[in-house]
């Protein structure tokens, strides 16, 4: 074999208050990829961020083909062929692809000061032509792009140093499926030039089409190092959790006292929801399967008065209502946790307590005025209960993971006398660690009686958790089935209605 | 994207402020006959010509999502000092880059203070708006100070190839940020401040010295504009530039370039300039009261930047829906 193109040993860090790296070892050959996987806060930026001089790791050394190294800027990585393609886009709006590819790098030409457009167009060309994506025009406006096409504009600007070895940080995060299929070619493509990749990504699902070996982080710590291959996701989760799968889907056995919620033969205006009946039970999580477009969100809405219904009912504990609003349900004691939890669940810029507190504010303070401090001792109290990492009530929730964002959408309904919830896709977007948690937070508030709905696209956790599955099929109940009855294949094909 | 752009979805790229030029236009027409001759639009040119010059710096600091409304104060300035310079016996072109180089300085001291203490540049730049009006009161204890040289009327009166050397000066200043802006790295790191200051940083350039070379630049072509003025009116005047501040900014606008993330350009300030000077020309052609005019005006410009601003809106969700 090879000698590594670049191999780091025993890597330290410490940020204030957490050891971010604590001896890591890492290698990396050429037209290798290198996964890097963990939970969040496990340090695979830390990592990747030591290795392109953003960082200076307190102890360890990192070598290049086989040259001890330092690495204390961007400009030093770059010097060692090592570039990196941000998560978040470092594209400028209003330049052209060429100008952006070759941004503060431009060819003079003789005029002195006078960029020589000529050539970088052309040489922008070059680049992009050599990704095959020759229809990205050169002089376009990298605001008129759409995602994909500006990942590609990233790449071709980290090829234009001409570097050996890409850091990618969660490339296919703002991909569709589509996108990634062919993001994962250009891959293959750099792999096959000899370029080294290091990729940090949470998604295990991709691991098999791109990954050659993994190395596992968890808090700081170095796990270990893998080969795709030879690794089982069940095992690989492990690792990045340090407990066993079984435990993942735990419920807790309760009884089921008595009806919350019943849809009577509902449709909407647009024929999304077609007759649809589903009974949600005190104490019972209920899942609802089924394809992206099968309605399943639209029937949420529905039934939380977003959307008009167009025919049917809609009973809560037995009595039958006529969906109006949202502030109607959630007076009856429903609550949703949306799908788009950054646009819809949550105030952005607002602190961790404000958004806690904001749907029970009317019930905590009756009259005029607010306390605050009663504000931040009730979010304080949440912040314990769901261990949501946060320095303080005050952060403001932008800042937070994905994970803890989704607790903070849960304590603000579990501060409401709520008792029929409907979570919508509440593990998107979120890491493994965090996920078990909230399952755990599930399975509790089930045990304590409440009435959950769950729409998940993610079959196993449709199935692991949900005590009765409902599958949608354009708009329509296909298939009803009691936990354990029916295997991850046959809900799947149900999904597709095949008949098994 | 469909190859071929129909011909509605090329109305929809016409930008705004032309439609408001062109109704303008025939809305004055029809309202006096005066103000569509020749001779009048050639005085519209050249009484747009100094504030093209200023708007063109301010627009180069919006590009950069900055904002500078200390241009009225230093174009006041400028004038009082180039006078005043004039009467101590300095030689012109010795006075001239003297009070040049005051004005670049000042919009340096702007962008220095905007990108080192990170304040907000309407705060900063309204402070120094204040500065170099007090400077120049105190100079001239409140009075206007009068001097007369030939190469006032030269700048104001002659003609290059039959052009007006106003329009001539600001074509020269156009042509120049044309180049600076599309054609140099500095120009691409105006449209990274407004657009993506990171990327700056990622990019090894120091964006200090970013944002205070446009301040600068906006300086510099205030004080151009200041000594434009001080020629025509042949005399340094304290509050000479009183309003320009407002009317650069609300020109850049009108002519699309927004606040925020660099979009835009100088070639839409010609139009929002343009726009601004024909409806204060059409104004006294029409023989509306000048004290209504003030007032009529900021309306207008009101009015523009609401129609502008929406019509983006309703361009971007289009565009989203699409998506």
């Amino acid at each position: 074999m090879q000698n590594p193109i670049l191999s780091a040993q025993g890597i330290s860090k410490r940020f204030p208050g957490v050891q971010a790296l604590d001896k890591v070892d890492f290698d990396l050959y050429p037209g290798e990829v290198h996964i890097i996987v963990g939970e969040n806060g496990a340090g695979k930026s830390t990592l990747s961020k030591c290795i392109l001089g953003a960082y200076l790791p307190e102890e360890g050394e990192i070598y290049i083909e086989g040259k001890k190294v330092s690495i204390k800027s961007s400009k030093d990585a770059l010097g060692f062929g090592i570039t990196a393609v941000y998560q978040e886009f470092n594209l400028i709006p209003y330049l052209s692809v060429a100008q952006n590819i070759y941004f503060n790098r431009e060819f003079m030409s003789k005029i002195p000061g006078m960029v020589d457009m000529k050539k970088m167009h052309e040489e922008a060309k070059k680049i992009l032509s050599s990704l095959n994506v020759d229809y990205i025009d050169t002089k376009t406006k990298v605001k008129h792009l759409g995602v994909a096409e500006k990942q590609m504009v990233e790449i071709a600007k980290a090829l234009s140093f001409k570097p050996k070895i890409i850091i990618f940080d969660e490339p296919t995060a703002p991909l569709s499926e589509r996108e990634i299929e062919a993001f994962f070619k250009q891959i293959h493509k750099l792999k096959a030039a000899g370029i080294a990749i290091v990729y940090v990504s949470h998604r295990m699902h991709e691991f098999d089409q791109i990954g050659d070996r993994i190395t596992v982080l968890r808090d700081g710590k170095y796990i270990g190092t893998v080969r795709v291959d030879s690794i089982s996701d069940d095992e690989l989760v492990k690792m990045m959790v340090g407990r066993d799968v079984s435990q993942v889907y735990k419920r807790t056995e309760n009884e089921h006292t008595g009806e919350a919620l019943r849809t009577e033969n509902i449709c909407d205006k647009k024929g999304k929801v077609r007759n649809v009946n589903i009974t949600v039970n005190k104490g019972e999580i209920v899942g609802l399967a089924g394809l992206v477009g099968a309605g399943r969100t639209e029937l949420a809405r529905l039934i939380y008065g977003v959307d008009d219904i167009y025919k049917g009912n809609v009973y809560i504990k037995g009595e039958k209502v006529s969906v109006k609003s949202p502030e109607q349900m959630v007076k009856l004691g429903l609550g949703l946790l949306p799908e788009d939890r950054k646009g819809l669940g949550l105030a952005l810029k607002m602190s961790v307590a404000w958004n806690i507190v904001s749907v029970s504010l009317r019930d905590m303070f009756p009259k005029l005025f607010i306390n605050s401090q009663k504000i931040s001792d009730a979010a304080e109290e949440n912040i314990k209960e769901l261990r949501i990492m946060t320095p303080s009530p005050h952060r403001i929730i932008k800042f937070l993971s994905g994970g803890n964002q989704q607790k903070v959408v849960i304590a603000k309904w579990l501060n409401t006398d709520s008792d029929i919830l409907i979570f919508d896709e509440p593990t998107r977007g979120i890491d493994v660690g965090a996920k078990m948690e909230i399952y755990t937070l599930m399975d509790k508030l089930a045990a304590e009686g409440k009435a959950i709905l769950m729409i998940s696209s993610e079959l196993q956790e449709v199935i692991g958790l949900s005590d009765r599955l409902y599958i949608l099929h354009e708009g329509k109940i296909v298939s009803e089935s009691k936990r354990g009855e029916l295997s991850e294949e046959e809900i799947g094909l149900r999904m597709l209605t095949v008949e098994a | 994207m469909s190859e071929a752009k129909s011909f509605k979805e090329k109305i929809h790229n016409v930008p705004p402020v032309l439609w408001m030029l062109i109704t303008c236009i025939a809305i004055f027409t029809i309202l006096s006959p005066q103000f569509f001759e020749l001779s009048n639009f050639r005085n519209i040119l050249i009484q747009a010509a100094p504030l093209l010059v200023v708007s063109i710096g301010v627009t180069v600091v919006l590009l950069s999502e900055g904002v500078d409304l200390s241009t009225g104060g230093t174009i006041s300035l400028t004038t009082v000092l180039w006078i005043t310079f004039l009467k101590m016996g300095i030689p012109i072109t010795v006075a001239i880059i003297m009070t040049l180089i005051i004005a670049l300085f000042v919009g340096g001291v702007n962008g220095f203070i905007v990108a080192k203490g990170n304040i907000p540049p309407f705060i900063v730049t309204l402070g120094m708006a204040s500065i170099t009006s007090g400077v120049a009161l105190v100079i001239t204890q409140g009075y206007s100070i009068y001097f007369f040289h030939p190469l006032f009327s030269r700048i104001v009166n002659s003609h290059l190839l039959y052009i007006p050397m106003p329009i001539v000066i600001a074509g020269v200043v156009f042509l120049v940020t044309w180049f600076l802006l599309y054609r140099t790295k500095y120009g691409a790191q105006v449209f990274g401040l407004g657009g993506n200051p990171e990327a700056l940083t990622l990019g090894g350039i120091n964006r200090i010295w970013s944002v205070v070379r446009v301040f600068s630049y906006s300086g510099l072509l205030a004080g151009i504009t200041g000594l434009i003025l001080a020629s025509r009116i042949e005399s340094g005047n304290p509050i000479s530039g009183v309003g320009w501040e407002f009317d650069a900014v609300a020109a850049t606008l009108i002519g699309g370039t927004s606040f925020n993330e660099g979009r835009g350009g100088i070639g839409g300030t010609i139009l929002g300039v343009l726009l601004l000077a024909i409806i204060r020309n059409a104004l006294n052609v029409i023989g509306v009261s000048s004290m209504y005019q003030s007032a009529l005006i900021g309306s207008m410009v009101l009015l523009a930047i609401i129609i502008d601003v929406s019509m983006k809106n309703k361009k971007d969700n289009r565009i989203e829906t699409e998506v």
